[in-house]
């Protein structure tokens, strides 16, 4: 089945099986940013954002995102540099093996845009269905945080 | 781990939906958000020859919430996100918010759809006993014809329900809560994990008076209880601390079989049954 | 050895940021499923659904048949082309002469299998999906055999075994004692008897094992790529099951997405690069989550039986226990794991002062379950439950708050190099200083417990004393410097490699490096090419925390003497002692006359091209041809060298805090923060230490309270899926502070030590005790972990 997807901006055409999920077609179109850590759907290590929502893209048919708008860790870089939510992911040692940290942006950036009164409770309640074994979470909820600081102060997009 | 082989269909219409269920019954699933089947599939645990998607170009008609006759009616492909954001449920029907708020993560109540959850029937789920408690009416439809069927009367066992192969949820109306107390208390291990047991209670009280009583129990069987003998302790009453502790326990003694299985014994759910039905009636008596 | 003194600190103990996280932000990470070879086929396995059965037939005929299926392999494959994987730890041999068994194993099982998951099958296929319908189409015909998961019962006389030639299920049984046992508890005050029990779980870092394998069937060798962390080690493993060369095979990390020691194993990579050899193309395998659950290496699942003496002042004197070991199938050919008893055994010693004598007699178990290996830990949390847990009881038993417990039996700093009566050798340490930060944090949590205890939960704060041995130097290829793994080169066209066979798993190990090297050269950070991951050039692996013990140490002593060569040549160049030299930032230049100077790479280039180095250089170093600013060098443990009973050269230590909140109604319980005072020795970047601690105390909180792989009677395992074994999200974890001091090591060049496991080692404990506080007025003891509302309830109810 034909199946057409908007990746980061640019248009992409595929021919897949209907099982094909969406995840291993993104991974297939080259976005590897998009990582494959469990079936059952818990680690969120593949989570990109779909149509303005952040999902899972392990549990979605490609068949099922024909037309969708689609943004991954590797589109947030603008000219070259990095996105604000980046950056402060690397300001705060956010980042051990990132394994798990293509996902935790793209949910971090989902949950951004659509929470005003960001606080410690509510980053560690967005972040749940994103899995990380290295970092405990502490310096990754830090940097949403200081992410939410740069995106008040304008520096966002 | 990936699925088998399946033929996929995106009908334009609910019509041809209908259709399709007409023509391959048993050996087709209906596709809303994904988040429950998708995962079955991909563990082979579920092999299905036809997918229908209604998530993809229905979405825009079974996806409402909106006051019709006094009651709410929510579409059936509503997500979660949409349900726990919006200012007329979380006006009118607050408890069906607070559930949606408990269901999974982020991801997920992006994606999955009230009705996706209810026609799944995991024992778990937060909606199921909050539907029943509500006395929730779905309205089912299939090619020949529509029909209601209670909340009360929809779930039949673990994942099954009252839906026959041919049909599909349309939508859930679920009364306003004006004049309502309500309470839902969960057990989770884990945030976002299924919940080991929820008690949903529902009060109608008149300056402390509970004229009317709903104690629901999900999580702890295969599909939601309702506690009838200790609504009856409460019905009619005027309610305090002892009378409280006395339906809880009631409500312990009436679940006399809960599941057991490596998140919880059964012993457990009972106990959490009591528990938290103690702190949902505490919170419906303030509120 | 004395701690030579480093020269200037412009990025030793420093937070410098991680040069490298920008390719894992962007998408420019390269992981092992995102290699890609054209031509590439797929390998996947077929587990058996059962824990213990004869294998009586084995039928491919339909799957062969499906279309992009390219070969199935089964046992007996392995057993034309393979030899049975390597044992990797055997202490059967001199000078050990331990009642240890080995038994010989495929990576595909040949008659039997023993454990749920184990492969039976491999199929290669040109996609992963016809790779999966393909091993739905394999037909195996299974005798089941009663299967053994629980570990007292498969002790006991009459339970099914899993080698029938052993007449029982004991892989081995060995007692380490030191001191005077009899003596020591004829002098003690009392006697206190206590039980622990840890349930099995181990890490399942978010990216699963895998690996790519290209076999050159002209040239026969092998390359191939993998995620493990030990490039060098799977090289010497896949050698001998392949029986190959090992100069003729080269191993690759791609980048690793977490190991945990989780990734020291080698078993399921044999058979894809078998498969390459046999079908002459690249071939991937990347296993799925639930074969990970059920086959990777587990780890923990161990059971204390203690009696401890104490006097009535509370110190401890001494100790006679058991240790048993639910090592799953017999593994030493699989993975190393079967070391932990051992290090668990030797480590029970912990920080104590006062030990007259102790024994533990370490049983290692089998039963259906996959096998041990390493998981952050390796037994020394074993070894810390035990002394964790007994400043617990004897807290009790005496009347004396624990935290005082802890301070008389604790090490002075006066007391380091200490030799202990076990065999560990302690280098240094500063246990007041320790626990001075801790207590301040104890009476700060106490108050907080007071707060929550008035809104209605109950809440108890929790303190522990702990010990983390880093840098083994174990046998099997753990010696440094093998293979190029330290060597430093300055190139004449700008740059410095270094070379080391740590490889950077996550835990910051190629900016660690650079941080040094660039300190001690005097090379800008910039400049520096961290090289790892290559078995053709470097790669023992980071484990057992080894890093900043062997990693560091080995660099530093390169470091040093390329920096004296350097600097002699220039001072060569220019008529002066190298005394009145200095490097700094890339540049030597004479100290009392900065405006002379001149680059090291201008200088390398004089050696290189032109004038070259007989006009160059001074002497000495030509005649010795010591003439490229190429070092390299091993690095061996000078207190191991003294004292072969030392094999961990490094200690670090803590004092942990925890502040854990209970629902006394619901049984739940929450870590509410987390608190350590931690000494590795010199810190070489505070942010990389306590990021690694962060998630290390997130993994002893996860043992703690959510962990288990539950197995039923049939060695079936219920929950090998991340939504039913519990891995704490963000919501689990609370805030993790640590403070810093150093008590630098005498046995290590700048004095750091390996550190990472400290978490794991030390949470459990502090946990615990916070769970008892908590429960005080119901008295309840916890003998088991994790520590689960259901488990809670019926302990509170039993008491009630």
């Amino acid at each position: 089945m034909k199946v057409r997807l908007i990746v980061n901006r640019k248009e992409y055409e595929v021919d897949v099986e209907p099982r094909a999920l969406l995840v291993d077609v993104l991974r297939d179109l080259g976005f590897t940013s998009i990582h494959i850590g469990c079936e059952d759907g818990k680690c969120g290590a593949c989570t990109v954002i779909m149509n303005g929502y952040a999902v899972k893209s392990c549990q979605v048919f490609a068949v099922q995102a024909h037309g969708s708008t689609i943004l991954t860790a590797e589109g947030l870089v603008r000219d070259g540099e990095l996105h604000p939510l980046q950056k402060a992911f690397s300001d705060n040692f956010a980042v051990q093996c990132g394994y798990c940290t293509p996902g935790m942006l793209m949910t971090a950036y989902d949950f951004l845009s659509k929470t005003d009164n960001v606080s410690e409770e509510n980053v560690r309640r967005a972040i749940v269905g994103n899995l990380c074994r290295c970092t405990g979470y502490v310096n990754i909820v830090k940097a949403i945080i200081d992410a939410a600081e740069r995106k008040k102060r304008g520096e966002w997009w | 781990m990936r699925p088998a082989i399946f033929e996929y269909h995106a009908p334009d219409t609910v019509e041809e939906a209908l259709s399709l269920l007409e023509m391959y019954g048993e050996e087709a699933k209906v596709l809303a958000g994904g988040q429950s089947l998708i995962p079955m599939m991909k563990m082979r645990l579920i092999k299905p020859n036809h997918i229908i998607d209604v998530y993809k170009k229905l979405k825009k008609e079974l996806s409402y919430i909106k006051e019709v006759d006094g009651k709410l009616r929510v579409g059936a492909l509503t997500t979660h996100y949409e349900i726990l954001t919006s200012d007329l449920v979380r006006a009118k029907c607050p408890i069906l918010a607070k559930a949606a708020e408990n269901i999974g993560d982020w991801q997920v109540r992006n994606i999955g759809t009230v009705g996706g959850s209810l026609c799944h029937a995991d024992p778990a789920a937060h909606y199921l006993p909050v539907a029943v408690a509500l006395d929730a009416e779905l309205l089912v439809r299939s090619s020949s014809k529509e029909r209601i069927v209670k909340a009360s009367e929809f779930f039949k066992d673990v994942m099954t329900t009252a839906l026959l192969p041919n049909e599909i949820l349309i939508e859930v109306r679920v009364p306003k809560l004006d004049g309502y107390g309500w309470g839902y208390e969960v057990i989770q291990r884990r945030s976002g994990d299924y919940a080991l047991c929820i008690s949903t209670v529902l009060l109608r009280l008149k300056a402390k008076v509970c004229e009317s009583a709903k104690i629901v129990i999900g999580g702890a069987t295969p599909t939601p209880l309702e506690m009838k003998n200790a609504e009856k302790i409460l019905e009619g009453k005027k309610l305090d601390e002892k009378l409280i502790d006395e339906a809880a326990v009631k409500v312990y003694e009436s679940l006399a079989r809960p599941m057991s299985d490596i998140k919880a014994s059964a012993e457990y759910r009972r106990e959490m049954a009591k528990v938290l039905t103690k702190r949902a009636l505490t919170n419906a008596l303030r509120g | 050895m004395v701690v030579k003194s480093i020269v200037k600190g412009t990025y030793i103990g420093k937070s410098v940021k991680r040069k490298h996280d920008i390719k894992f932000l962007t998408g420019k990470s390269v992981y092992i499923n995102d290699i890609h070879i054209p031509g590439m086929l797929y390998c996947a396995y077929l587990g058996s659904p059962y824990a213990h059965a004869k294998i009586k037939s084995i039928d491919t005929s339909e799957a062969l048949k499906l279309k992009g299926v390219k070969m199935i392999l089964t046992g007996s494959d392995c057993v034309k082309h393979l030899d049975p994987l390597p044992v990797t730890i055997d202490f059967s041999k001199p000078p050990f002469n331990w009642h240890w068994r080995t038994v010989k194993a495929y990576p595909i099982a040949t008659d039997k299998v023993r454990f749920v998951g184990e492969p039976v099958a491999a199929v290669i296929a040109e996609d992963p999906y016809i790779a999966e319908d393909a091993l739905e189409l394999i037909k195996v015909d299974y005798e089941p055999l009663p299967a053994v998961s629980d570990v007292r019962k498969a002790m006991e006389k009459g339970a099914p075994l899993l080698y029938e030639e052993w007449g029982d299920n004991i892989q081995s049984r060995f007692t380490v004692k030191g001191g005077n046992v009899e003596e020591a508890f004829k002098g003690a005050d009392r006697v206190i008897k206590f039980r622990y029990r840890e349930a099995r779980h181990s890490g399942f870092p978010i990216e699963p094992r895998g690996c790519v394998s290209i076999y050159d069937g002209k040239a026969d060798t092998l390359l191939h790529y993998s995620n493990t962390q030990a490039p060098l080690l799977a090289r010497q493993y896949m050698a001998k099951a392949l029986r190959m060369l090992e100069s003729n095979i080269r191993i690759i990390s791609a980048d690793v997405g977490g190991g945990f020691g989780n990734k020291l194993n080698w078993g399921f990579e044999v058979v894809p690069a078998l498969a390459s050899k046999l079908t002459g193309k690249p071939v991937k395998w990347f296993e799925n989550r639930r074969e990970n659950f059920m086959t990777q290496p587990h780890n923990r699942d161990y059971i204390w039986e203690a009696e401890v003496a104490v006097k009535k002042d509370g110190t401890i004197i001494g100790y006679k226990a058991k240790l048993i070991v639910d090592v799953g199938v017999e593994g030493t050919n699989r993975g190393s794991g079967c070391g932990c008893g051992i290090v668990g055994a030797l480590y029970s010693v912990g920080p104590l002062k006062y030990l007259e004598g102790a024994e533990v007699e370490v049983f290692n178990v089998v039963t259906n379950k996959s096998f041990f290996c390493a998981y952050r830990g390796y037994g020394k949390d074993f070894g810390a439950r035990f002394t964790g847990r007994a400043f617990y009881y004897v807290s009790r038993e005496l009347g004396i708050p624990v935290e005082e417990v802890i301070r008389r039996n604790v090490l002075q700093p006066g007391d380091y190099p200490f030799k202990t009566i076990l065999g560990p050798h302690y280098d240094s340490a500063n246990f007041p200083e320790l626990l001075k930060k801790a207590l301040n944090k104890y009476s700060e949590y106490n108050k907080k417990k007071k707060d929550i205890i008035v809104k209605g939960k109950l809440a108890g704060v929790g303190i522990t004393a702990w010990v983390e041995p880093s840098g083994a130097a174990v046998p099997w290829c753990i010696y440094y410097g093998i293979e190029g793994g330290a060597r430093i080169s300055i190139l004449p066209e700008g740059g410095v490699k270094i070379y080391t066979d740590i490889t950077d798993i996550g835990q910051g190990s190629e900016s660690t490096y650079a941080q040094v090297v660039a300190d001690i050269l005097g090379v800008k950070m910039d400049e520096i090419r961290v090289i790892e991951g290559d078995s053709d050039i470097t790669g023992a692996g980071p484990w057992s925390s080894r890093g900043a013990t062997y990693g560091i140490s080995g660099l530093v002593k390169a470091a040093r003497i390329l920096r004296e060569r350097v600097l002699k040549t220039v001072a060569n160049m220019w008529g002066v002692s190298p005394d009145e030299l200095d490097i700094e930032e890339s540049v030597v230049y004479k100290k009392d006359e900065p405006s002379k100077r001149i680059s090291i790479y201008d200088v390398a280039r004089n050696i290189y091209f032109w004038p070259g180095a007989r006009f160059v250089m001074p002497q000495d170093l030509l005649e010795k041809g010591e003439t490229v600013f190429d070092v390299q060098v091993s690095w061996f443990s000078p207190i191991t060298a003294r004292d072969p009973g030392a094999v961990y050269t490094t200690h670090v230590t803590g004092v942990d805090v925890a502040l854990v909140e209970i629902d006394p109604e619901t049984g739940v319980s929450r870590v509410v923060e987390y608190y350590t005072a931690h000494d590795c020795g010199k810190l070489i970047n505070p942010s990389v230490v306590e990021a690694q601690l962060h998630g290390g105390v997130a993994q002893g909180i996860g043992g703690s309270l959510y962990e288990e792989l539950v197995y039923d009677e049939n060695g079936q395992l219920l929950n090998p899926t991340y939504m039913d074994y519990l891995i704490p999200t963000a919501t689990e974890v609370p805030n993790i502070i640590v403070d810093h001091i150093e008590s630098p090591s005498p046995f290590t060049e700048i004095g750091s030590k390996g550190m990472g496991e400290g978490g794991p080692i030390s949470a459990q404990s502090a946990i615990m005790g916070a769970i008892e506080d908590a429960l005080s007025q119901y008295n309840i003891i916890i003998e088991e972990a994790p520590v689960t509302p259901d488990k809670l309830i019926k302990l509170i109810k039993g008491k009630k």
